[in-house]
């Protein structure tokens, strides 16, 4: 049986500051993972399962995304009443490539409140063992996942 | 009796090119998203039982069964744009935002259209708005993309 293993986030997310730091995390881009991912999303691009025209294999160009997801959810507590993930957005710079070491690094860029929601966004960046940029994101996530009635009427909502 | 291989990759007829003209609609890609792909999906990172992959979680959320990640369907749109540009996918961008949940069993309908063409020194930038559809014709995601033709 598998272990189930709960985020570790400790940080009041919604008190944070701009410019508050994540945890950064290191990680290697295993044939293992991307594999998986082509399992689960069935996409079989060549490019992932055998080689590619930047010299071996690479990972789907999104593939870091959720693991943005783990990186919050392990810096910060996830607030009461949950959220929803509103937007990502991402530049896509060098190839990932399998067998590479990367750290991606992020932090709190800003906060709005609105609808009902607090609107925070992130900004992530991956950089490689080669010192490399490979791709940034920006990501905004929504809280609470329903929304709240007295700005929704305030709003004429 | 004829099979086909479900690990083929199937690539696109027509890839992003100088010609490629405003208007130019791309070869969709459609997917099912199931369970099991959805805890296939995070089973590849730690291992968390959640609204995304159990039902009971999902219950306790308030929903009535898993949520689809939104992240796992961006990969779809990804490989939209991997496939259509090819190398030029570098120097691209995706910008998505989330308008509706998705469920287990939806069929997802990747689409996208070149919207606009943008000289870029020796190259040309195809900017396209990039969506994904659900079997009854909504739009769960929205966004544009851009890539590189040299």
């Amino acid at each position: 049986m598998v272990d189930q293993v709960r985020f570790t986030g400790t940080h009041d997310l919604l008190k944070a500051e701009i410019g508050h730091e994540i945890k950064p995390v290191e990680m290697v881009i295993t044939e293992e993972l991307v594999e998986r991912n082509a399992w689960a999303n069935d996409d079989y691009n060549p490019w992932y399962m055998e080689d590619s025209p930047f010299g071996g294999r690479i990972a789907s160009p999104t593939l870091l995304a959720t693991e943005t997801d783990y990186m919050i959810w392990n810096h910060f507590v996830l607030p009461e009443g949950g959220g929803i993930w509103a937007k990502q957005e991402f530049e896509f710079i060098n190839p990932l490539k399998v067998g590479k070491k990367v750290r991606i690094t992020g932090q709190l860029v800003d906060k709005q409140s609105k609808k009902g929601r607090d609107h925070l966004v992130f900004e992530f960046l991956v950089v490689d063992e080669d010192n490399q940029e490979i791709v940034r994101m920006r990501s905004i996530h929504a809280f609470p996942l329903i929304a709240r009635n007295e700005d929704r009427s305030n709003r004429g909502e | 009796m004829k099979t086909v291989d479900p690990t083929a990759f199937r690539p696109m007829n027509v890839t992003a090119n100088r010609k490629t003209e405003c208007g130019f609609e791309l070869e969709p890609i459609i997917k099912k998203v199931t369970l099991d792909k959805m805890r296939l999906y995070r089973i590849g990172w730690p291992r968390v039982k959640g609204w995304h992959t159990d039902y009971e979680e999902a219950h306790k959320s308030g929903v009535d069964q898993p949520i689809v990640f939104a992240s796992q369907v961006t990969e779809y749109i990804g490989e939209l744009l991997i496939k259509f540009f090819g190398k030029g996918y570098l120097g691209g961008n995706l910008s998505v935002s989330y308008i509706r949940p998705m469920w287990p069993d939806d069929e997802i309908i990747t689409k996208g259209i070149v919207r606009e063409k943008i000289p870029e020194g020796d190259a040309i930038r195809l900017v396209l708005d990039v969506w994904c559809e659900n079997q009854h014709g909504e739009k769960v995601i929205v966004g544009t993309a851009s890539g590189l033709v040299s």
